[in-house]
């Protein structure tokens, strides 16, 4: 019985390993980042979306459990998420990436436009990775100035695969005014990656 | 076999296993596959991750792109068009579609230029360009935004990624790469010095791209340590009359005297190589 397990396992073994290239365009499969196949562009991100949730201009925590304080000018509040969201950059071959936002839409309902402002730390990045700080959501994308100029983010982090794939964070910071009657609103960061 | 993970099941059990006990190992080994870390709610895969045809003048070209989401959320993928440029460290800067001389853009058409794309499906985008009568090089990058579909709540903020793929078009009549090596530097680096560097700049003579591949071998000059290193690992490119600076780091390396020699190739035909002698560590 006991030789019966075994040969059935290493039998499931030997099948599984069989299919899995007759699966390679299959729903369901997985991309695996190997010198082997050398050839691959991978960007994660945990998060698709960050809630703040209802805030105030008093810095109460808001709906979402986002921590506010009030501002030391004593005009309204700030909210702050740091990794509020995390990515992961991945290639095959290896490549310098920069992401910086690209973001031109926002539904704005109270305050005005730069109440959002983000950054990428470079904790946990290799040396020589620039963050560039908090940039307000209302610069337009920098045109892939490679600087600190306009909406960078960060720049000069090269990228690869293995040990090699790099992970940040992104942080993210909403001001409310007293002026402020708040309600809903919705921004869309984009943030790209791009090698040569 | 309809490559439905139904169909994987269905196919094993039937050609394998006929008793309760197979079935059980069977179960095991694909309970432990989930057993991984949960994917995260946007992962992205793009194969290939950049593109260089070489063609006649005034022809077509056209492939495919692969787009996988491997994340949790379905995407909304949409895709633009840029012009870039590649400084000399190697970073892209990104221009206006159709600003610079060398742009693809006004050739290149991409289909579909938008789809939904559900957690862990793949799809190919297919690209043509004709090209015109008389070019060298022309390139543009191609960007795929994944907007992912979430339910909207208060003060959202929706992060999309945007990925860039650089396409390149090559003419079979361009002038091959040539590298100029102008400059090479090597040192020790690193808080114990136990890592070599070398600072490379190269200029790029040719009317094509290259990715110089090679190695280094570095040999301690008592022959006990020998190991070779792979130069430009990540294939990045030197672009038509571009000058690129390298700065690469090898080890860890012997404290004592070192001969080091690299190697790569500077052309389709010919090859760079340098010897150099690295004295020991206060030597």
């Amino acid at each position: 019985m006991r030789r019966g397990w075994v040969l059935a396992a290493i039998a499931a073994v030997a099948v599984i390993a069989a299919t899995g290239g007759a699966f390679a365009q299959s729903a369901g499969d997985s991309i695996t980042v190997t010198a082997a196949n050398n050839g691959i562009f991978l960007f994660n991100i945990v998060g698709a979306s960050f809630d703040f949730g209802n805030v105030d201009a008093n810095g109460n925590t808001s709906s979402a459990g986002v921590p506010g304080a009030r501002n030391g000018s004593n005009n309204g509040a700030v909210y702050t998420a740091a990794a509020a969201t995390t990515w992961t950059c991945n290639s095959a071959p290896q490549r310098t990436v920069r992401i910086f936002n690209a973001s031109t839409t926002a539904t704005v309902n109270w305050g005005t436009a730069d109440r959002l402002s983000m950054q990428i730390p470079v904790t946990g990045l290799p040396g020589g990775s620039t963050s560039c700080g908090y940039k307000a959501f209302s610069t337009t994308g920098d045109g892939g100035a490679g600087s600190c100029g306009s909406g960078n983010l960060v720049h000069s982090v090269v990228t690869g695969n293995g040990t090699s794939g790099r992970t940040g964070n992104f942080d993210f910071r909403l001001d409310v005014l007293d002026t402020d009657a708040t309600g809903a609103n919705t921004w869309t960061v984009v943030m790209t990656a791009s090698g040569a | 076999m309809d490559g439905r993970y139904d169909g994987k099941r269905r196919l094993v059990r039937r050609t394998v296993f006929g008793s309760g006990a197979p079935r059980g190992a069977l179960l095991l080994l694909l309970l432990s596959v989930p057993a991984a870390a949960s994917p995260p709610a946007v992962s992205i895969g793009i194969v290939p991750p950049y593109v260089e045809k070489v063609v006649p003048e005034a022809s077509e070209v056209s492939d495919s792109i692969a787009f996988s989401n491997q994340g949790t959320d379905p995407v909304l993928v949409s895709v633009d068009l840029a012009d870039f440029a590649v400084d000399k460290a190697g970073e892209v800067s990104e221009e206006p579609p159709g600003s610079q001389p060398a742009s693809l853009v006004p050739f290149l058409r991409i289909s579909p230029s938008s789809v939904r794309v559900a957690p862990h499906q793949q799809v190919f985008f297919r690209y043509s360009a004709e090209t015109p009568p008389a070019f060298k090089q022309l390139r543009a990058m191609i960007y795929f935004s994944s907007r992912p579909e979430v339910p909207a709540r208060p003060n959202q903020v929706l992060v999309v990624a945007r990925m860039g793929v650089p396409i390149y078009v090559e003419s079979r009549d361009a002038k091959p790469a040539s590298l100029r090596i102008d400059d090479v530097k090597w040192e020790r680096s690193g808080e114990n010095l136990d890592f070599l560097t070398v600072k490379l700049t190269a200029s790029n003579e040719g009317e094509r791209n290259i990715r110089p591949a090679g190695f280094v071998l570095v040999r301690s000059s008592d022959g006990k340590f020998d190991r070779s290193y792979t130069f430009n690992e990540g294939r990045e490119p030197v672009l038509p009359g571009q000058k690129r600076r390298w700065e690469l780091s090898f080890g860890p390396v012997p404290a004592g005297d070192c001969a080091v020699k690299m190697r790569f190739a500077a052309s389709p035909r010919s090859s760079y190589e340098s010897k150099t002698w690295i004295p020991a560590i206060g030597g």
